[in-house]
């Protein structure tokens, strides 16, 4: 555990500057927006979209990172020193993909303070829109959980792209996004085909989950969860071949 | 260099599926099923006050019965009376509103018609109109819905039912039904007889029973979900079609389903088959 804790340590150390400043950037163009909607030179709509800028721009960037930390490793040649570690290469994959969930966490409260600092009118709208603040926190840490749930499997599907594009000789970034559309495919298949197996499983009442009722009545959410099932053994297995490859396969030269 | 050679060898074996996978099947969008069902039913809140109305009718000269309901429950089903008899129900938000309204009957020839009066102002207020009627066997009888639900059960006769955002729930049926659903939820239940099913945006469950003639299915679903066990078979056309053909019986009685991004569902009772997903 020790060691899980240092690579994380490593990894976390090596995104604090690029999450600073996106940051600062974010909490920047936050307070720019403010002033200009103070001096009412801009109207109270220009914080929404202010606000879903670094919505957007998050995943991109969450992506790239999944990328990023990795390849990070072959440039600075600190790969070898990890391949001679003894660590087993799950610990170096979840360490990343725990990097990644911190990122994201950080950059998602700096958008939400962010938003409740410099934008308290649109704020107190929308407050006005919902149920109430417990409905918000509540169906806001559903929405979170869920969102790192989706994130993790975009994560595990870009290491195993990186880690097969090293394991060939040339054309790596081609070999690298064709594996990333190839494992997708792959996983979906895998749940059409274990669909049968998980039909026995009830419904998820998305509706009761999120108590949309309170928000509009006559609303039905349901998730039909035999068809994921086999999706989400299929991005575990995914994370366990990308992690055996690292360990026992890589190219630390390619 | 071993190693490489295999990752090549897999990563080309597993193109050569892919490809065969968009080719010959569809991709993955062909055949998963949407995980997420949504469906939006506003108007399921009660009104605050309401009103009866109930009608009694011979139906030795009826032989239509044509119902518009909005917001409400229709429920309807078949006696062996020769009497029509409706109870209507009328809800609104306040007495106001409540006292502006009626159910109006209309009786054109052979045709009987129950709908609410116009309002008096230019904006229509929400109001509820809900109706429990039983009809003589055999009769034609047309439900109109809108935000609702309708329930049908042991109805003989000639059934049409044009709904949109309603729950809509056949339990025993013979003679003809002609359903249109736009955004609902179809239950049909022991359906015994020719039925045409035309929806969009809904889900449809249909069970047959097995009944002398049998039944020619002519099924047809676009950017949506067919399954079911009855004796047809499905043919994947491009477009995301589904096309389905086959016959129980002398195929005497047609069954045509048209959907459009729906989840369609076809079951023929006591059918030996395997299950078409």
């Amino acid at each position: 555990m020790r060691r899980f804790l240092q690579l994380l340590k490593k990894d976390l150390q090596a995104s604090l500057l690029p999450v600073g400043f996106l940051s600062g950037i974010t909490i920047i163009l936050f307070g720019i927006v403010r002033l200009k909607m103070a001096s009412s030179a801009w109207p109270m709509e220009a914080s929404l979209a202010v606000i879903a800028i670094p919505l957007v721009f998050l995943p991109l960037w969450l992506l790239w990172q999944s990328f990023q930390t990795l390849r990070s490793e072959w440039r600075e040649d600190t790969v070898y020193t990890l391949l001679v570690l003894p660590v087993p290469g799950w610990y170096v994959m979840t360490a990343k993909l725990l990097t990644i969930w911190i990122e994201y966490t950080v950059l998602l409260a700096v958008i939400i303070i962010g938003t409740l600092t410099f934008f308290t009118p649109l704020v107190r709208f929308g407050m006005q829109v919902v149920p109430g603040i417990s409905w918000v926190l509540r169906n806001g840490i559903l929405l979170y959980l869920g969102s790192l749930c989706a994130l993790a499997s975009v994560v595990i599907f870009v290491q195993l792209a990186f880690v097969v594009s090293k394991m060939v000789g040339r054309l790596q970034g081609l070999v690298a996004l064709w594996t990333l559309i190839l494992s997708g495919w792959l996983v979906d298949r895998l749940g059409v085909l274990l669909e049968p197996a998980f039909r026995w499983l009830p419904s998820l009442p998305l509706h009761k989950l999120f108590r949309l009722e309170e928000l509009e009545q006559g609303v039905v959410a349901e998730w039909n969860l035999a068809p994921e099932i086999g999706s989400w053994i299929g991005v575990l297995a995914v994370l366990v071949l990308t992690s055996y490859l690292f360990e026992h396969y890589v190219e630390v030269n390619g | 260099m071993k190693i490489r050679r295999i990752t090549l060898a897999v990563l080309l074996l597993l193109t050569v599926l892919f490809v065969a996978d968009i080719r010959y099947f569809g991709g993955p969008n062909s055949t998963k099923q949407p995980s997420v069902h949504f469906n939006v039913s506003p108007g399921i809140k009660a009104p605050a006050v309401e009103k009866s109305q109930s009608f009694v009718n011979s139906g030795e000269e009826l032989s239509s019965l044509v119902l518009k309901g909005q917001r409400g429950n229709v429920e309807l089903r078949s006696t062996d009376t020769d009497q029509i008899v409706v109870h209507a129900t009328i809800g609104a938000d306040s007495e106001e509103i409540l006292d502006t309204f009626e159910v109006v009957e209309t009786i054109w020839g052979s045709e009987i018609r129950y709908e609410i009066s116009e309002g008096q102002e230019d904006e229509m207020p929400e109001v509820w109109l809900s109706f429990v009627v039983e009809v003589p066997a055999g009769m034609e009888v047309s439900v109109e819905q809108n935000f609702g639900q309708v329930r049908v059960h042991n109805f003989r006769g000639f059934l049409s039912l044009n709904t949109s955002f309603s729950e809509v729930t056949v339990w025993g049926l013979e003679g003809t039904a002609s359903i249109q659903s736009n955004f609902g939820v179809l239950d049909l239940r022991q359906i015994a007889g020719p039925i045409t099913l035309n929806d969009s945006f809904s889900t449809s469950k249909v069970e047959f029973l097995t009944i002398d003639g049998g039944y020619d299915f002519d099924i047809e679903v676009v950017n949506g979900v067919l399954a079911g066990k009855a004796p047809f078979q499905m043919d994947t056309q491009q477009n995301n079609k589904l096309v389905a053909r086959g016959q129980s019986g002398d195929g005497v009685h047609p069954v045509v389903i048209r959907s459009s991004f729906g989840n369609v569902t076809v079951n023929l009772k006591d059918f030996e088959g395997t299950r078409v997903d």
